[in-house]
């Protein structure tokens, strides 16, 4: 009922900040749009009516007691949506259209030019977050959702489940509405029959309350309601084995593995990276030559005979092979850092030269600080490669125990590929962590890839 | 950053806590029995009773269950472990299989066991077994696996469609109350049950001939077709009688409207609720028969008759070739067995496990604790079949459902059980059933003639049984070869590394220590160099001339590996290529321009830039497994399940692609979902406007430039340097494409993506190195590719200072 709640209000506020922009816009700009006003004003006119009428229909709609909003949407007030649809279309194709007029019409007016140009420019923008947001809200909708709403056309946007009441023989009867003897009611579910029978306890109203007859198959609707289905989340953990902690195993493995990764790229990468940007010894320009030429070095070439050294090893099997070579720097990272090193001025490394640092300490304790940003980027890219590494868990590892969680997904997918909500679960709790930690640390990383210009200035 | 790695480094410590003390793994004395291959859902109850039983009569063990992989087992991933020194105790493994693993030495032989351990109640005894499944496990006269579960294959039909159809089915003098006999009557079912849906799709399918379980091996075997010869040294995959079959199949696709509309039709009913012939929309399926106990699940009041599968109609009537054959109907039989793979920690545990779990008292057990289980569901139970005879009787006895026609069934297939065949037992197993299915998939899709196809597959088969053959006429390498290789090798590094010191000795005080430090500094990247990179293209190369499988010691081929390349596995190879070239070729320059279009808008300083950039970027670090996972079920093709279609749906309402399932379709599927992560090189691009000096473009404006010109003139060669290096970091990206096309191909396919649509190098090493260990062949393959990106590369390094202008006239870096 919150939820439902929280949309209602969020979709009016979004209709209210729609219309006033729609307005604000045709005021701002009536002097450059002149004739055109009126289409604008009709539009509005237009689009506040059908905002209007979807209020009305929803309030008008057959209430049966404590069913929800997203019930009435799918299933008594296909008019509702028809028209919310159509009001929200209008606004869009007039801000669209209203951005057109003004940047053709008006070239001169610098004023209202700059504000077309930006309100074109927020629409692309928007249309493209959109596309780009569309296949992670399906992702993350698609995991709370029921299975019955896996395969519907058009798709379900609003997860709905089941509502349930308690009886004395079962805490958990599934609500359904039907009709018996002509009369509409709503029961609770006592028992199910693999055929599709039902028998029912007649709930509502109160001249039928206490009936229990048993249902045909398919006479019987249930009332659902707006909400998040959680049980995607605990069956999918549950369908983990046993002996990997329900998945906390996996994800400790990656944790290592991440950890592990980062200490041994950010400390590797930045030594080496400051040996070729601050260092003269002879050879070091070929040798950085030949850094960058394993840049076009396919991993295939060298997967074969890693994998037989690592056999050799004994390390098949183990988390060795997907951390160790870490510690070796990876080309990439080091000519990033090279680059970046390159930009520090000279005066402070030579200062500390002249106090009698040691290369080290120069490289510790002066220049290191300085390449912050830059180390922020490489953290960022090292965790996210090393969250979502797939290649190196299939060629080492067959142990659940030792699994990262980007193999154990992979794994998951080909057992319980026909439990999509499940999966799509699975998914949402791997990609999450990424997620966040981007949205928290972009700055650091956008910053250090800004900043250093791989493009090689 | 700070808090972050802090967080980073709580969480770790948290479980690292928690699970060092975890009780299970620290303090559990017994035995760990570790099996693959089993797939123990939440509803298997009954192995799980099974392995309690086993572990309260052997307290000494502990059994664990993996699956690792589609259903059952990932061939790579065993051999990976076999190879690698740590394979499971125990592996429940397809039968058909076992001929090829074992020829490889990679599973014990059971003959010592069972001789020993004959007199034992429990004890497996072939005589008790039906004889095709202990056949299809033997290899060279020794047993290597036992037998374990057993299935056949017949007829579904769906009495209620038969019956809505009568008018139309006895129109064409067809009888409505009875299955199809004969080839030639399933066909006519099949177009009388078969309906188009207003808009031109399919709403109802008679019959298609590879949906449920019955691959061209059964209507091979329907004409007598055989795939190996007797004795095990010739393909015959391109016999006369398996092309009549595979015409057959050829032409049963086409009546409905061909193969790749079909594949639409039945590719959106994942999930077994939704399977076509439970929800009528499928009126005829030749499946196994475990399709029992799905219909007991998901469809108890299907009407449904279990029949023979249909056979050519000289069979039927016995008549010409057929003239004197005894047996009018053919079914096939798999089934899984237990096998015990060589470097097995707990051999004799395991074989405790076999023993108990193939024997009819833990069948009975098994069968017994499912029942119950479903029982408590209210739903119906129907017994699978087992590989012993005493078992399936017992089974059969004590736990045959109640519904008549679900044990119609059950008896209809028990009674096809001495009909069955099996496939052949032969190290080229897993070729010869990729290869099948290969030619089966060119041919439905019409890209060859039936013979074409099967002769294709014949010869790649063929290639392999006399590469094995020969192997052993191959010299071995001799050591001093290789010793003289490797010291060449020490001698270059030693030596460069004797010119660098001397040349460090040569050089004044303080430069000498500057160049020391300079040393020790990029000294972990020089040694990873030597150790992962240098070693190992070096080690690389010279395999490519090798036959090395790792088990056995390596035989040189010379240039065996290039020219197999260039020859029989020119098919492969050249698809591959072609796939990736069309990946590249399409994508990069299409993800190139995405993100630089995405970059230009957000570089107008608009508003709320940060939001957007984050929007923008954040689908590109997604993990690819979990995006793949996702862009699966956004690409399907049917559009009540897939996002995309459901959405071009409501703009066009002809014939919609089929992405994921269609050869056409399956590049452009993987390309778009590439454009989502264009956020990646945006983020460089952006990096490359904001460099862009604000003078040039005030200078252009006073000139009177356009947008366009501006564009052109200045930010084009300003970010040449940008679009120089996504270019090329994207070309070399692209070209080693794998994991998305690991995740995402779909499943139920044999080939990689339909008819190899998706098939890439980097694909075909990884099967050739990992699948069957065809280390030379793959390192072949690896350094062909070698030899492309780094000519590609060149080229575009060549062609560069044609258009990328580096300010000040530096070069790169």
């Amino acid at each position: 009922m919150i939820l439902h709640s929280a949309l209602v209000v969020a979709g009016a506020a979004l209709a209210l900040v729609a219309l006033w922009i729609t307005f604000w816009s045709g005021w701002a700009a009536r002097k450059v749009v002149g004739r055109w006003s009126f289409v604008f004003l009709t539009a509005g006119i237009v689009a506040v009516g059908l905002f209007c009428l979807t209020v009305k229909d929803l309030l008008d709609a057959p209430i049966v007691r404590e069913a929800s909003f997203g019930y009435y949407l799918q299933t008594r007030t296909p008019d509702a949506m028809r028209h919310f649809l159509a009001g929200a279309a209008i606004l869009l194709a007039q801000s669209i259209l209203f951005a057109f007029i003004v940047r053709r019409a008006f070239r001169g007016v610098i004023r209202a030019r700059k504000g077309a140009t930006e309100s074109l420019l927020h629409v692309l923008l928007l249309t493209g977050v959109v596309i780009f947001g569309i296949p992670f809200a399906w992702l993350l909708v698609t995991s709370f959702k029921e299975d019955q709403d896996m395969a519907r056309v058009p798709p379900v946007w609003i997860p709905q489940v089941q509502e349930f009441i308690a009886q004395p023989e079962n805490p958990k009867c599934a609500l359904v509405i039907g009709k018996f003897a002509e009369t509409d009611y709503r029961g609770a579910v006592l028992k199910e029959f693999p055929s599709g029978k039902r028998t029912v306890r007649i709930l509502e109203p109160r001249e039928l309350k206490g009936t229990v007859y048993t249902a045909s198959a398919g006479t019987t609707q249930n009332v659902r309601t707006t909400g998040l289905r959680w049980e995607n989340y605990q069956r999918a953990l549950a369908d983990l084995p046993a002996e990997t902690s329900y998945g906390a195993v996996y994800l400790f493995n990656t944790l290592l593995l991440v950890v592990l990764n980062l200490v041994g790229t950010l400390i590797a990468s930045s030594v080496v990276g400051y040996g070729f940007a601050r260092l003269r010894f002879p050879g070091r320009d070929p040798l950085f030559l030949l850094l960058l030429a394993t840049l076009m070095l396919p991993g295939a070439v060298t997967m074969m005979p890693v994998f037989l050294i690592f056999r050799q090893l004994g390390w098949i099997d183990t988390l060795y092979p997907l951390w160790v070579p870490a510690f070796f720097g990876s080309a990439f990272n080091i000519f990033l850092l090279r680059q970046f090193f390159l930009t520090v001025p000279s005066e402070l490394e030579e200062a500390a030269r002249i106090d009698g640092c040691s290369h080290f300490r120069t490289f510790w304790e002066i220049m290191l600080p300085q390449v912050k940003p830059a180390l922020a980027a490489v953290a960022i890219w090292t965790f996210t490669g090393t969250w979502n590494n797939f290649m190196g868990p299939l060629i080492y590892i067959n142990s659940p125990e030792k699994m990262p969680v980007s193999y154990a997904l992979q794994l998951y997918q080909s057992a319980h590929g026909t439990d999509p909500g499940a999966l799509m679960a699975a998914s949402t709790m791997v990609m999450l962590p990424v997620v966040l930690l981007f949205f928290f640390a972009q700055r650091y990383f956008i910053e250090g890839v800004t900043l250093t210009g791989i493009g090689g200035r | 950053m700070k808090w972050i790695l802090g967080a980073i480094l709580a969480v770790f410590l948290f479980w690292f806590t928690s699970r060092a003390l975890d009780p299970q793994t620290t303090h559990d004395k017994r035995t760990n029995l570790k099996v693959w291959g089993l797939v123990l859902g939440a509803d298997d109850k009954g192995f799980a009773a099974q392995i309690k039983e086993f572990e309260h009569r052997n307290p000494d063990i502990r059994v664990t269950i993996l699956s690792m992989g589609a259903g059952g087992m990932n061939p790579q991933k065993l051999m990976t472990a076999i190879v690698g020194k740590s394979p499971p105790d125990l592996i429940y493994q397809d039968r058909f299989t076992i001929g090829d693993w074992a020829s490889r030495g990679t599973f014990l032989p059971f003959d010592n066991l069972i001789a020993r351990d004959r007199h034992e109640k429990m004890c497996p005894r072939p005589e008790e077994y039906y004889p095709a499944t202990w056949k299809e496990a033997e290899y060279r006269g020794k047993v290597y696996a036992i037998p374990a579960g057993a299935d056949c294959r017949a007829l579904f039909w769906n009495k209620k469609m038969f019956r809505d159809a009568a008018p139309r089915l006895q129109a064409m003098g067809l009888d409505p109350n009875r299955a199809p006999r004969t080839w030639s009557e399933l066909k006519k079912y099949s177009l009388a049950l078969t309906q188009r849906a207003p808009g031109g799709g399919l709403k109802t399918v008679g019959f298609l001939p590879n949906f449920g379980n019955s691959w061209l091996y059964l209507y091979s075997w329907e004409m007598n077709g055989e795939f190996m010869s007797p004795d095990s040294k010739t393909c015959t995959l391109d016999n006369p009688r398996t092309q009549v079959a595979l015409q057959y199949m050829v032409d049963m696709y086409d009546a409905v409207g061909g193969v790749e509309q079909a594949d639409s039709f039945a590719s959106g009913f994942q999930g077994d609720q939704l399977d076509p012939f439970y929800t009528g929309k499928l009126a005829m399926t030749v499946d196994g028969n475990w399709k029992l106990l799905n219909i007991a699940q998901y469809a108890p009041n299907l009407e449904f008759g279990v029949a023979p599968p249909p056979v050519p109609d000289d069979r039927y009537y016995h008549r010409g070739i057929f003239a004197d054959e005894k047996q009018t109907y053919v079914t096939w039989m798999g089934g899984f067995s237990w096998a015990i793979p060589v470097g097995s920690h707990h051999g004799d545990a395991a074989w405790r496990f076999i023993k108990w779990m193939t024997n009819p008292e833990s069948a009975l057990v098994e069968a017994r604790a499912q029942g119950d289980y479903l029982a408590s569901l209210g739903r119906i139970f129907v017994p699978n079949f087992r590989a012993n005879r005493l078992s399936t009787e017992a089974v059969y006895a004590a736990c045959k459902p109640d519904l008549p026609d679900l044990a119609e069934g059950m008896r209809a297939c028990i009674n096809l059980m001495p009909t069955a065949r099996y496939r052949p037992v032969t190290f080229v197993g897993q070729t010869l059933w990729d290869e099948h299915q290969r030619a089966y998939e060119q041919a439905v899709h019409h890209k060859m003639s039936p013979k074409q196809a099967l002769a294709a597959g014949q010869a790649h088969v063929q290639g392999e049984l006399d590469r094995m053959a020969s192997r052993q006429a191959l010299p071995k390498i001799n050591p001093a070869l290789i010793l003289t290789a490797a010291g060449v090798a020490i001698s270059m590094v030693l030596g460069s590394l004797v010119w660098l010191a001397r040349r460090v000795v040569r050089l004044g005080r303080l430069r000498k220590g500057e160049a020391v430090s300079g040393f020790l500094f990029i000294s972990p990247w020089l040694l990873g160099f030597l150790i992962f990179t240098a070693g190992p293209i070096l080690v690389s190369l010279f395999l490519s001339f090798c036959d090395y499988d790792v088990l056995h010691p390596a035989k040189w081929v010379g240039l065996g590996n290039y020219v197999e390349l260039a020859t029989t596995d020119k098919d492969h190879f050249g698809k591959a290529a072609w796939n990736v070239a069309y990946l590249a070729g399409i994508g990069v320059p299409l993800n190139l321009i995405t993100g630089l279009a995405i970059a230009l808008l957000l570089n107008t300083g608009v508003r709320g830039m940060r939001m957007y950039r984050t929007a923008f970027y954040i689908p590109s670090i997604a993990p690819t497994i979990a995006a793949a996972v996702l862009w699966a079920w956004v690409l399907t093709g049917d559009p009540d399940k897939g996002l995309l279609n459901a959405a071009l749906r409501t703009i066009w309402p002809g014939h919609l692609p089929g992405w994921l399932n269609s050869e056409t379709w399956s590049k452009p599927a993987l390309i778009v979902m590439g454009l989502w992560g264009a956020g990646s090189g945006m983020i460089l691009w952006l990096a490359g406007l904001q460099g862009v000096p604000r003078q040039l473009y005030e200078a252009a404006k006073i000139d009177g430039a356009g947008a366009w010109q501006a564009f052109r003139q200045i930010t084009l060669p300003q970010i040449s340097p940008y679009v120089f290096f996504n270019l090329v970091m994207g070309t070399i990206g692209a070209l080693q494409e794998f994991d998305r096309i690991y995740v995402m191909r779909p499943t139920d396919q044999q080939g990689i993506g339909p008819v190899d649509s998706l098939l890439v190098p980097v694909y075909y090493l990884f099967d050739n190195a990992f699948k069957y260990f065809r280390m030379g062949f793959a390192s072949a393959i690896a350094w062909t590719l070698f030899a492309v990106v780094l000519s590609l590369t060149l080229l575009q390094l060549r062609l560069a200072p044609r258009w990328v202008h580096y300010e000040g006239g530096r070069a790169k870096d």
